[in-house]
Protein backbone atom coordinates (compact mmCIF):
# COMPACT_ATOMS: atom_id res chain seq x y z
CA UNK A 1 0.00 0.00 0.00
CA UNK A 2 1.31 3.05 -0.95
CA UNK A 3 0.76 5.98 1.42
CA UNK A 4 0.10 9.95 1.34
CA UNK A 5 -0.37 11.35 4.96
CA UNK A 6 0.36 14.37 7.01
CA UNK A 7 1.49 14.06 10.21
CA UNK A 8 -0.41 16.21 12.98
CA UNK A 9 0.90 16.55 16.19
CA UNK A 10 -1.11 17.43 18.37
CA UNK A 11 -1.54 18.74 22.05
CA UNK A 12 -4.65 17.08 23.59
CA UNK A 13 -6.01 18.81 26.67
CA UNK A 14 -7.97 15.93 28.72
CA UNK A 15 -7.61 17.98 31.42
CA UNK A 16 -5.56 20.59 33.11
CA UNK A 17 -2.82 17.89 34.16
CA UNK A 18 -3.58 15.80 31.77
CA UNK A 19 -1.88 16.35 28.61
CA UNK A 20 -1.14 13.74 25.61
CA UNK A 21 1.27 14.65 22.43
CA UNK A 22 1.11 11.25 20.16
CA UNK A 23 2.42 12.58 16.25
CA UNK A 24 -0.85 11.20 14.49
CA UNK A 25 -0.42 10.19 10.05
CA UNK A 26 -3.76 11.98 8.66
CA UNK A 27 -4.10 9.98 5.83
CA UNK A 28 -7.81 10.44 4.82
CA UNK A 29 -9.42 13.62 4.99
CA UNK A 30 -13.28 15.31 4.78
CA UNK A 31 -14.62 18.26 4.43
CA UNK A 32 -18.74 17.91 5.58
CA UNK A 33 -20.30 20.52 3.02
CA UNK A 34 -24.34 20.57 1.93
CA UNK A 35 -25.06 16.99 3.85
CA UNK A 36 -22.28 15.17 3.04
CA UNK A 37 -18.59 14.96 3.08
CA UNK A 38 -16.14 15.39 0.52
CA UNK A 39 -13.17 14.08 -0.31
CA UNK A 40 -10.06 16.35 -0.30
CA UNK A 41 -6.32 15.83 -0.67
CA UNK A 42 -3.99 15.17 2.96
CA UNK A 43 -2.15 17.67 0.71
CA UNK A 44 -4.29 20.66 1.96
CA UNK A 45 -3.48 20.37 5.33
CA UNK A 46 -1.93 22.60 7.57
CA UNK A 47 -1.46 23.95 10.91
CA UNK A 48 1.02 26.84 9.99
CA UNK A 49 0.51 30.75 11.45
CA UNK A 50 0.85 31.94 8.09
CA UNK A 51 -1.31 30.88 5.26
CA UNK A 52 -0.39 31.71 1.29
CA UNK A 53 -3.82 32.24 -0.62
CA UNK A 54 -4.99 34.85 -2.88
CA UNK A 55 -6.28 37.41 -1.68
CA UNK A 56 -9.75 38.15 -2.70
CA UNK A 57 -10.63 35.33 -4.61
CA UNK A 58 -11.05 32.38 -1.18
CA UNK A 59 -13.40 31.82 1.61
CA UNK A 60 -12.42 30.75 4.79
CA UNK A 61 -15.36 28.91 6.80
CA UNK A 62 -14.52 28.37 10.72
CA UNK A 63 -14.81 24.63 11.41
CA UNK A 64 -15.11 22.15 14.08
CA UNK A 65 -12.40 19.29 12.89
CA UNK A 66 -12.98 15.78 14.70
CA UNK A 67 -9.68 13.48 13.75
CA UNK A 68 -9.57 9.53 14.19
CA UNK A 69 -7.07 8.60 16.84
CA UNK A 70 -7.13 5.27 19.02
CA UNK A 71 -6.57 6.95 22.13
CA UNK A 72 -10.18 8.59 21.75
CA UNK A 73 -11.37 11.00 18.58
CA UNK A 74 -9.97 14.76 19.40
CA UNK A 75 -11.63 17.61 18.28
CA UNK A 76 -10.97 20.91 17.62
CA UNK A 77 -10.80 24.29 14.98
CA UNK A 78 -9.69 24.96 11.78
CA UNK A 79 -11.01 26.76 8.69
CA UNK A 80 -11.91 25.45 5.02
CA UNK A 81 -10.57 27.26 2.58
CA UNK A 82 -12.21 27.37 -0.49
CA UNK A 83 -12.03 29.16 -3.91
CA UNK A 84 -15.63 31.25 -4.22
CA UNK A 85 -15.10 31.71 -8.11
CA UNK A 86 -15.89 28.03 -9.24
CA UNK A 87 -17.65 27.11 -6.01
CA UNK A 88 -21.07 27.15 -7.63
CA UNK A 89 -19.62 25.32 -10.74
CA UNK A 90 -17.37 22.78 -9.20
CA UNK A 91 -17.55 22.75 -5.65
CA UNK A 92 -14.81 19.73 -4.88
CA UNK A 93 -12.32 22.05 -7.38
CA UNK A 94 -13.57 24.50 -5.31
CA UNK A 95 -12.90 23.01 -1.92
CA UNK A 96 -9.56 21.47 -3.33
CA UNK A 97 -7.92 24.99 -4.18
CA UNK A 98 -7.60 26.13 -0.41
CA UNK A 99 -6.15 25.66 2.27
CA UNK A 100 -7.58 23.29 5.30
CA UNK A 101 -6.62 24.89 8.41
CA UNK A 102 -6.32 23.36 11.89
CA UNK A 103 -5.01 24.37 15.41
CA UNK A 104 -2.15 22.05 17.11
CA UNK A 105 -4.52 22.33 20.18
CA UNK A 106 -7.01 19.67 20.70
CA UNK A 107 -9.62 18.48 23.30
CA UNK A 108 -11.01 14.33 23.20
CA UNK A 109 -14.52 14.52 21.27
CA UNK A 110 -15.77 12.98 24.84
CA UNK A 111 -15.06 15.73 26.47
CA UNK A 112 -17.17 17.93 24.05
CA UNK A 113 -20.23 15.70 23.19
CA UNK A 114 -21.79 15.90 26.72
CA UNK A 115 -21.04 19.89 26.41
CA UNK A 116 -22.22 20.60 22.82
CA UNK A 117 -24.60 22.97 23.63
CA UNK A 118 -22.35 24.92 25.87
CA UNK A 119 -19.27 25.37 23.27
CA UNK A 120 -19.02 28.08 20.72
CA UNK A 121 -17.42 28.33 17.65
CA UNK A 122 -16.13 31.87 17.00
CA UNK A 123 -14.59 33.84 14.04
CA UNK A 124 -12.70 37.02 14.67
CA UNK A 125 -10.99 38.79 11.52
CA UNK A 126 -9.83 41.88 10.52
CA UNK A 127 -6.96 43.55 9.06
CA UNK A 128 -5.08 43.39 12.03
CA UNK A 129 -5.05 41.38 15.97
CA UNK A 130 -7.86 44.21 16.65
CA UNK A 131 -10.64 42.27 14.48
CA UNK A 132 -14.37 42.22 14.30
CA UNK A 133 -16.73 39.33 15.51
CA UNK A 134 -17.94 37.78 12.43
CA UNK A 135 -19.80 35.07 13.89
CA UNK A 136 -20.27 32.33 16.37
CA UNK A 137 -22.30 28.60 16.44
CA UNK A 138 -23.27 26.16 18.83
CA UNK A 139 -21.18 23.12 18.39
CA UNK A 140 -24.90 21.55 18.19
CA UNK A 141 -25.96 23.90 15.87
CA UNK A 142 -22.93 22.70 13.09
CA UNK A 143 -24.31 19.07 14.51
CA UNK A 144 -27.88 20.05 13.67
CA UNK A 145 -26.38 20.89 9.91
CA UNK A 146 -24.02 17.83 9.70
CA UNK A 147 -25.28 14.74 10.56
CA UNK A 148 -22.12 13.16 10.64
CA UNK A 149 -20.43 15.32 13.77
CA UNK A 150 -23.69 14.93 15.45
CA UNK A 151 -23.15 10.62 15.19
CA UNK A 152 -19.50 11.17 16.47
CA UNK A 153 -20.36 13.10 19.18
CA UNK A 154 -23.74 10.79 20.13
CA UNK A 155 -20.88 8.35 19.71
CA UNK A 156 -23.44 6.38 17.02
CA UNK A 157 -20.27 6.70 14.40
CA UNK A 158 -16.71 6.70 14.75
CA UNK A 159 -13.78 7.56 12.81
CA UNK A 160 -10.38 5.53 12.00
CA UNK A 161 -7.34 6.16 13.22
CA UNK A 162 -6.04 9.12 10.92
CA UNK A 163 -9.37 10.11 9.39
CA UNK A 164 -9.95 13.76 9.90
CA UNK A 165 -13.15 15.48 8.63
CA UNK A 166 -13.83 19.55 9.03
CA UNK A 167 -17.50 20.47 10.12
CA UNK A 168 -17.59 23.81 8.36
CA UNK A 169 -19.62 26.55 9.34
CA UNK A 170 -21.89 28.36 6.50
CA UNK A 171 -19.92 31.33 6.13
CA UNK A 172 -18.90 31.68 2.79
CA UNK A 173 -17.10 35.32 2.46
CA UNK A 174 -13.69 36.66 1.43
CA UNK A 175 -11.26 36.29 4.01
CA UNK A 176 -9.27 39.13 5.69
CA UNK A 177 -5.94 38.96 6.54
CA UNK A 178 -5.88 38.21 10.44
CA UNK A 179 -7.77 35.77 12.05
CA UNK A 180 -8.76 34.37 14.67
CA UNK A 181 -10.87 30.68 14.96
CA UNK A 182 -11.88 29.67 18.39
CA UNK A 183 -13.90 26.77 20.64
CA UNK A 184 -15.09 27.76 24.11
CA UNK A 185 -15.85 25.37 26.21
CA UNK A 186 -17.79 25.77 29.66
CA UNK A 187 -14.89 23.99 31.77
CA UNK A 188 -11.95 23.49 29.61
CA UNK A 189 -9.19 26.04 28.36
CA UNK A 190 -10.29 27.53 24.54
CA UNK A 191 -8.62 26.15 21.82
CA UNK A 192 -7.25 29.16 19.80
CA UNK A 193 -6.14 29.56 16.07
CA UNK A 194 -5.00 32.28 14.97
CA UNK A 195 -3.39 33.11 11.69
CA UNK A 196 -2.50 35.34 8.96
CA UNK A 197 -3.31 35.38 5.42
CA UNK A 198 -0.58 36.09 3.07
CA UNK A 199 -0.77 37.06 -0.47
CA UNK A 200 1.10 35.09 -3.32
CA UNK A 201 0.52 37.54 -5.64
CA UNK A 202 2.69 40.29 -3.62
CA UNK A 203 5.77 41.41 -5.61
CA UNK A 204 8.92 38.34 -5.36
CA UNK A 205 11.36 41.33 -5.05
CA UNK A 206 11.43 44.81 -4.20
CA UNK A 207 11.30 45.95 -7.23
CA UNK A 208 8.21 44.00 -8.11
CA UNK A 209 7.87 41.12 -10.49
CA UNK A 210 7.62 41.91 -14.07
CA UNK B 1 19.95 -8.62 13.73
CA UNK B 2 21.82 -11.47 13.42
CA UNK B 3 22.30 -12.85 10.03
CA UNK B 4 22.89 -16.72 9.45
CA UNK B 5 27.32 -16.86 9.41
CA UNK B 6 28.64 -16.59 5.87
CA UNK B 7 32.37 -17.39 6.23
CA UNK B 8 32.64 -16.22 2.32
CA UNK B 9 31.77 -12.91 3.01
CA UNK B 10 34.65 -12.98 5.51
CA UNK B 11 37.93 -11.38 4.69
CA UNK B 12 41.47 -12.63 6.67
CA UNK B 13 42.64 -8.92 8.53
CA UNK B 14 45.37 -8.63 5.63
CA UNK B 15 43.45 -8.11 2.81
CA UNK B 16 40.79 -5.80 4.45
CA UNK B 17 39.71 -2.54 5.14
CA UNK B 18 36.88 -1.82 8.02
CA UNK B 19 34.90 1.32 7.73
CA UNK B 20 32.95 2.10 11.39
CA UNK B 21 29.40 4.31 11.21
CA UNK B 22 28.12 5.74 14.29
CA UNK B 23 24.63 7.30 13.64
CA UNK B 24 24.30 10.30 16.29
CA UNK B 25 21.36 12.39 17.16
CA UNK B 26 22.70 16.29 15.86
CA UNK B 27 25.65 15.54 14.40
CA UNK B 28 24.44 13.21 11.32
CA UNK B 29 27.04 10.08 10.92
CA UNK B 30 30.54 9.62 11.95
CA UNK B 31 32.74 7.55 9.95
CA UNK B 32 36.36 5.90 11.10
CA UNK B 33 38.42 3.93 9.41
CA UNK B 34 40.61 2.92 12.31
CA UNK B 35 38.60 1.25 14.81
CA UNK B 36 36.59 3.78 16.08
CA UNK B 37 39.93 5.25 17.09
CA UNK B 38 39.12 8.32 15.17
CA UNK B 39 36.05 9.62 14.03
CA UNK B 40 35.22 12.32 10.87
CA UNK B 41 31.75 13.11 9.27
CA UNK B 42 31.22 13.31 5.33
CA UNK B 43 32.73 16.80 4.01
CA UNK B 44 29.94 19.22 3.82
CA UNK B 45 30.72 20.12 -0.08
CA UNK B 46 29.11 16.66 -0.93
CA UNK B 47 26.28 17.87 0.06
CA UNK B 48 23.72 15.05 1.30
CA UNK B 49 23.02 14.85 4.90
CA UNK B 50 22.54 18.07 6.98
CA UNK B 51 25.56 18.04 9.36
CA UNK B 52 23.70 18.41 12.65
CA UNK B 53 20.91 16.05 11.22
CA UNK B 54 19.08 13.67 13.51
CA UNK B 55 20.33 10.04 11.90
CA UNK B 56 18.48 6.97 13.74
CA UNK B 57 19.60 4.22 11.93
CA UNK B 58 22.00 2.50 10.06
CA UNK B 59 22.25 -0.84 7.53
CA UNK B 60 24.70 -2.16 5.53
CA UNK B 61 24.73 -5.28 3.33
CA UNK B 62 28.14 -7.86 2.66
CA UNK B 63 27.23 -7.82 -0.56
CA UNK B 64 27.73 -4.49 -1.20
CA UNK B 65 30.31 -2.60 1.13
CA UNK B 66 30.16 0.78 -1.36
CA UNK B 67 27.22 1.19 0.62
CA UNK B 68 25.83 2.59 4.33
CA UNK B 69 22.16 3.71 5.14
CA UNK B 70 20.54 6.03 7.29
CA UNK B 71 17.53 6.40 8.73
CA UNK B 72 17.11 10.07 9.53
CA UNK B 73 14.22 12.68 10.68
CA UNK B 74 14.49 13.56 6.96
CA UNK B 75 14.54 10.81 4.80
CA UNK B 76 16.34 8.02 3.98
CA UNK B 77 20.28 8.67 2.50
CA UNK B 78 22.58 6.20 1.19
CA UNK B 79 26.45 6.82 1.31
CA UNK B 80 27.84 5.84 -1.50
CA UNK B 81 31.83 5.18 -0.46
CA UNK B 82 32.90 5.41 -4.45
CA UNK B 83 30.95 8.47 -5.03
CA UNK B 84 32.14 9.95 -1.35
CA UNK B 85 28.75 11.27 -0.75
CA UNK B 86 25.70 10.71 0.80
CA UNK B 87 22.66 10.31 -1.77
CA UNK B 88 18.77 11.14 -0.66
CA UNK B 89 16.39 8.37 -1.19
CA UNK B 90 13.15 9.73 -1.93
CA UNK B 91 10.10 7.93 -0.31
CA UNK B 92 6.89 8.68 1.62
CA UNK B 93 8.60 8.69 4.86
CA UNK B 94 9.34 12.24 5.06
CA UNK B 95 8.30 13.64 7.87
CA UNK B 96 8.58 10.65 10.22
CA UNK B 97 11.52 9.41 12.20
CA UNK B 98 12.97 6.62 10.87
CA UNK B 99 14.33 4.68 14.07
CA UNK B 100 15.16 1.35 12.45
CA UNK B 101 16.76 -0.25 9.07
CA UNK B 102 17.44 -3.42 7.99
CA UNK B 103 18.59 -5.37 5.00
CA UNK B 104 17.48 -8.70 4.29
CA UNK B 105 20.67 -10.91 4.16
CA UNK B 106 19.40 -12.97 1.52
CA UNK B 107 18.44 -10.08 -0.84
CA UNK B 108 20.24 -6.60 -0.46
CA UNK B 109 17.26 -5.39 -2.57
CA UNK B 110 14.72 -5.90 0.15
CA UNK B 111 14.97 -3.20 2.66
CA UNK B 112 12.63 -2.57 5.41
CA UNK B 113 12.23 0.58 7.16
CA UNK B 114 10.46 0.99 10.82
CA UNK B 115 9.34 4.77 11.81
CA UNK B 116 7.97 6.78 14.37
CA UNK B 117 5.04 7.04 14.60
CA UNK B 118 5.12 3.26 14.65
CA UNK B 119 4.53 2.04 10.90
CA UNK B 120 6.86 -0.12 8.51
CA UNK B 121 7.92 0.44 4.77
CA UNK B 122 9.29 -1.95 2.73
CA UNK B 123 11.25 -1.40 -0.40
CA UNK B 124 11.84 -4.46 -2.98
CA UNK B 125 13.74 -2.48 -5.56
CA UNK B 126 16.36 -1.20 -3.25
CA UNK B 127 15.10 1.57 -2.29
CA UNK B 128 13.71 2.85 -5.34
CA UNK B 129 9.97 2.24 -4.04
CA UNK B 130 8.49 1.73 -0.86
CA UNK B 131 4.85 0.58 0.32
CA UNK B 132 3.67 0.65 3.91
CA UNK B 133 2.55 -2.27 5.46
CA UNK B 134 -0.82 -2.99 7.16
CA UNK B 135 0.83 -2.38 10.86
CA UNK B 136 -2.29 -2.61 13.35
CA UNK B 137 -1.34 -0.84 15.54
CA UNK B 138 -3.00 2.45 17.64
CA UNK B 139 -2.34 6.00 16.47
CA UNK B 140 -1.58 7.15 20.58
CA UNK B 141 0.17 4.51 23.60
CA UNK B 142 0.58 5.22 27.30
CA UNK B 143 3.61 6.96 28.84
CA UNK B 144 5.66 7.35 25.30
CA UNK B 145 2.21 9.13 23.67
CA UNK B 146 3.28 7.54 19.94
CA UNK B 147 4.20 3.99 19.18
CA UNK B 148 7.94 3.57 17.90
CA UNK B 149 9.82 0.96 15.59
CA UNK B 150 12.53 -0.48 17.96
CA UNK B 151 13.80 -3.91 16.23
CA UNK B 152 13.55 -5.25 12.63
CA UNK B 153 14.50 -8.59 12.05
CA UNK B 154 14.42 -11.59 9.21
CA UNK B 155 13.27 -14.45 9.89
CA UNK B 156 16.83 -16.95 9.53
CA UNK B 157 14.34 -19.33 7.78
CA UNK B 158 11.40 -18.08 5.60
CA UNK B 159 12.81 -15.22 3.48
CA UNK B 160 9.62 -13.26 3.47
CA UNK B 161 8.91 -13.38 7.35
CA UNK B 162 9.70 -10.34 9.36
CA UNK B 163 9.49 -10.00 12.98
CA UNK B 164 9.25 -6.25 14.50
CA UNK B 165 8.91 -4.88 17.95
CA UNK B 166 7.34 -2.03 19.12
CA UNK B 167 7.42 0.20 21.80
CA UNK B 168 4.69 0.28 23.31
CA UNK B 169 2.53 -2.10 21.81
CA UNK B 170 4.59 -5.63 21.30
CA UNK B 171 5.47 -7.98 18.94
CA UNK B 172 4.44 -8.30 15.65
CA UNK B 173 4.85 -11.18 12.40
CA UNK B 174 4.29 -10.47 8.94
CA UNK B 175 4.69 -13.68 6.82
CA UNK B 176 4.09 -11.99 3.33
CA UNK B 177 7.08 -9.41 3.43
CA UNK B 178 5.76 -7.08 5.28
CA UNK B 179 1.98 -6.46 4.02
CA UNK B 180 0.25 -8.00 6.91
CA UNK B 181 1.16 -8.43 10.35
CA UNK B 182 -0.03 -10.09 13.44
CA UNK B 183 0.39 -9.02 17.10
CA UNK B 184 1.86 -11.17 19.52
CA UNK B 185 1.89 -10.50 23.18
CA UNK B 186 0.39 -13.82 25.02
CA UNK B 187 2.50 -13.93 28.08
CA UNK B 188 4.30 -10.78 28.08
CA UNK B 189 4.33 -8.77 30.65
CA UNK B 190 4.74 -5.24 29.15
CA UNK B 191 4.27 -4.54 25.74
CA UNK B 192 7.17 -1.99 26.13
CA UNK B 193 9.37 -4.37 23.81
CA UNK B 194 12.46 -3.49 22.41
CA UNK B 195 14.58 -6.34 20.81
CA UNK B 196 14.48 -9.87 19.63
CA UNK B 197 17.00 -13.02 19.07
CA UNK B 198 15.59 -15.69 16.71
CA UNK B 199 18.31 -18.92 17.38
CA UNK B 200 17.00 -22.14 15.42
CA UNK B 201 20.64 -24.11 16.48
CA UNK B 202 18.65 -26.15 19.51
CA UNK B 203 16.41 -28.29 16.90
CA UNK B 204 13.09 -26.24 18.11
CA UNK B 205 13.20 -22.42 17.75
CA UNK B 206 13.97 -20.70 20.26
CA UNK B 207 13.30 -16.81 20.32
CA UNK B 208 14.24 -14.35 23.18
CA UNK B 209 12.94 -10.92 23.61
CA UNK B 210 13.86 -7.57 25.99
CA UNK B 211 11.17 -5.58 27.04
CA UNK B 212 10.62 -2.73 29.75
CA UNK B 213 10.47 -4.99 32.58
CA UNK B 214 12.93 -7.48 31.92
CA UNK B 215 13.53 -10.80 29.44
CA UNK B 216 11.15 -13.13 27.97
CA UNK B 217 11.43 -16.26 25.61
CA UNK B 218 9.15 -17.96 23.65
CA UNK B 219 9.72 -21.79 22.77
CA UNK B 220 6.78 -22.08 20.24
CA UNK B 221 7.61 -19.03 17.80
CA UNK B 222 6.30 -16.51 19.26
CA UNK B 223 2.89 -17.78 19.59
CA UNK B 224 3.29 -17.26 23.64
CA UNK B 225 6.55 -15.46 25.58
CA UNK B 226 7.76 -16.22 29.38
CA UNK B 227 8.95 -14.30 31.58
CA UNK B 228 12.87 -15.55 32.49
CA UNK B 229 14.66 -14.27 35.49
CA UNK B 230 18.07 -12.81 34.88
CA UNK B 231 19.45 -12.56 38.57
CA UNK B 232 23.01 -11.07 36.68
CA UNK B 233 20.93 -7.80 36.13
CA UNK B 234 21.03 -7.22 40.17
CA UNK B 235 18.65 -3.74 40.36
CA UNK B 236 18.66 -3.21 36.33
CA UNK B 237 15.33 -3.67 34.80
CA UNK B 238 15.39 -2.20 31.83
CA UNK B 239 16.07 -4.52 28.71
CA UNK B 240 17.05 -2.87 25.67
CA UNK B 241 19.41 -4.17 23.29
CA UNK B 242 20.32 -7.70 21.98
CA UNK B 243 23.02 -8.61 19.77
CA UNK B 244 24.10 -12.62 18.72
CA UNK B 245 27.68 -13.36 17.99
CA UNK B 246 27.82 -14.03 14.56
CA UNK B 247 28.78 -17.51 14.73
CA UNK B 248 27.28 -20.78 15.90
CA UNK B 249 28.84 -20.60 19.80
CA UNK B 250 25.33 -19.64 21.20
CA UNK B 251 26.91 -16.15 22.51
CA UNK B 252 24.48 -13.59 22.87
CA UNK B 253 24.82 -9.71 24.36
CA UNK B 254 22.31 -7.95 26.16
CA UNK B 255 22.20 -4.62 27.35
CA UNK B 256 20.28 -3.47 30.54
CA UNK B 257 19.90 0.03 32.20
CA UNK B 258 17.97 1.73 34.95
CA UNK B 259 15.94 3.27 32.30
CA UNK B 260 15.88 5.11 28.97
CA UNK B 261 18.03 6.99 28.97
CA UNK B 262 19.20 6.53 32.24
CA UNK B 263 22.31 7.27 33.89
CA UNK B 264 23.77 3.28 34.32
CA UNK B 265 23.80 0.29 32.28
CA UNK B 266 25.61 -2.96 32.05
CA UNK B 267 26.37 -5.95 29.61
CA UNK B 268 25.42 -8.83 29.68
CA UNK B 269 27.15 -12.05 28.10
CA UNK B 270 25.44 -15.59 28.03
CA UNK B 271 27.27 -18.82 26.76
CA UNK B 272 24.00 -21.28 26.24
CA UNK B 273 21.53 -19.72 23.93
CA UNK B 274 20.42 -17.08 26.84
CA UNK B 275 19.88 -19.94 29.29
CA UNK B 276 22.19 -18.18 31.82
CA UNK B 277 23.43 -14.77 31.74
CA UNK B 278 27.04 -12.97 33.15
CA UNK B 279 27.94 -9.46 33.55
CA UNK B 280 30.53 -8.49 31.18
CA UNK B 281 33.13 -6.34 32.07
CA UNK B 282 33.19 -2.85 30.82
CA UNK B 283 36.02 -0.23 31.17
CA UNK B 284 34.85 2.23 32.90
CA UNK B 285 31.22 3.49 34.02
CA UNK B 286 28.48 3.31 31.45
CA UNK B 287 26.67 6.65 31.29
CA UNK B 288 23.46 5.07 30.18
CA UNK B 289 21.95 2.57 28.56
CA UNK B 290 23.85 0.59 25.86
CA UNK B 291 21.64 1.45 23.80
CA UNK B 292 22.68 -1.05 20.05
CA UNK B 293 25.12 -3.83 20.28
CA UNK B 294 26.63 -4.30 16.56
CA UNK B 295 27.78 -7.95 15.55
CA UNK B 296 28.91 -8.46 11.89
CA UNK B 297 29.26 -12.17 10.00
CA UNK B 298 31.69 -11.04 8.67
CA UNK B 299 34.17 -10.88 11.48
CA UNK B 300 32.17 -12.64 15.00
CA UNK B 301 34.98 -10.93 16.76
CA UNK B 302 34.68 -7.53 16.23
CA UNK B 303 31.87 -6.57 18.01
CA UNK B 304 30.86 -2.91 18.83
CA UNK B 305 28.03 -1.13 21.08
CA UNK B 306 27.28 1.99 22.68
CA UNK B 307 25.95 4.24 25.38
CA UNK B 308 23.06 6.82 24.12
CA UNK B 309 25.15 9.85 25.20
CA UNK B 310 28.32 8.65 23.30
CA UNK B 311 30.15 5.99 24.68
CA UNK B 312 31.42 3.36 22.39
CA UNK B 313 33.33 -0.11 23.27
CA UNK B 314 34.87 -2.44 21.05
CA UNK B 315 35.76 -6.04 21.25
CA UNK B 316 37.91 -7.64 19.01
CA UNK B 317 37.98 -11.51 20.69
CA UNK B 318 34.17 -11.58 20.06
CA UNK B 319 32.82 -9.58 23.03
CA UNK B 320 35.85 -11.33 26.02
CA UNK B 321 37.48 -7.95 26.81
CA UNK B 322 36.17 -4.63 25.74
CA UNK B 323 37.95 -1.22 25.45
CA UNK B 324 36.62 1.91 25.94
CA UNK B 325 37.01 4.88 22.71
CA UNK B 326 38.82 7.80 23.91
CA UNK B 327 36.56 9.78 21.78
CA UNK B 328 32.63 10.37 22.88
CA UNK B 329 30.10 11.80 19.71
CA UNK B 330 27.65 12.98 21.54
CA UNK B 331 24.24 11.69 21.45
CA UNK B 332 24.18 8.03 19.38
CA UNK B 333 21.47 5.59 18.36
CA UNK B 334 22.89 3.58 16.09
CA UNK B 335 26.40 1.50 15.26
CA UNK B 336 27.78 -0.63 12.48
CA UNK B 337 30.81 -1.78 10.80
CA UNK B 338 31.45 -3.22 7.11
CA UNK B 339 34.72 -4.67 5.68
CA UNK B 340 35.90 -3.87 2.45
CA UNK B 341 38.29 -5.70 0.01
CA UNK B 342 41.56 -3.35 0.41
CA UNK B 343 42.42 -1.65 -2.79
CA UNK B 344 39.11 -2.62 -3.84
CA UNK B 345 36.62 -0.91 -5.65
CA UNK B 346 35.12 0.80 -2.34
CA UNK B 347 38.56 2.66 -1.49
CA UNK B 348 38.33 6.38 -1.70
Amino acid sequence: MSIAFRLYQPHVYHGEDDVATPDLMVTRMGVALAGGVRPVSVERLTTAVTVSEPAGRCWGAPAAVVVGSSGGALITVGAVHGDLRCLDADPDLALQAGAKVMSRFAWRLSDAATNAEQITLKLIEGQDPEGTSRGQWRLSSLAAEHPALGDLLADRYSLQKGELIFFAADHLFIMEPWRQISLQHPVRRPIVHEYRIHDPKAPLTDGGAT
Amino acid sequence: MTPPPDKANRLPQADREVLCYAASVGHSVWFSRDLCESWQRAPTPTGGIYNESRCWSLATHPARPDEVWSGTDQGIYVWRQSQGRWNYMPSSMVGLHILKLAIAPSDPDFIVAGTRPAEIFVSRDGGRSWQCGELPIGSECWFINTPRVTSIQFDPKEPETLWVTVEIAGIFRSRDGGHSWELLVEGLRDPDVHNLVIMDDLGDRLILCSTEVGLHRSADNGASWEFQEVPAAGDLVYFRCMARRADQSGVIFMSIGDKPSGVTGVLLRSRDFGASWEQVELPGRVNTTIWWIFVNPQDPRLILCNSIFGEIFRSTDGGETWQQMDRFLGEIRDIAWQAFPKNGPCRS
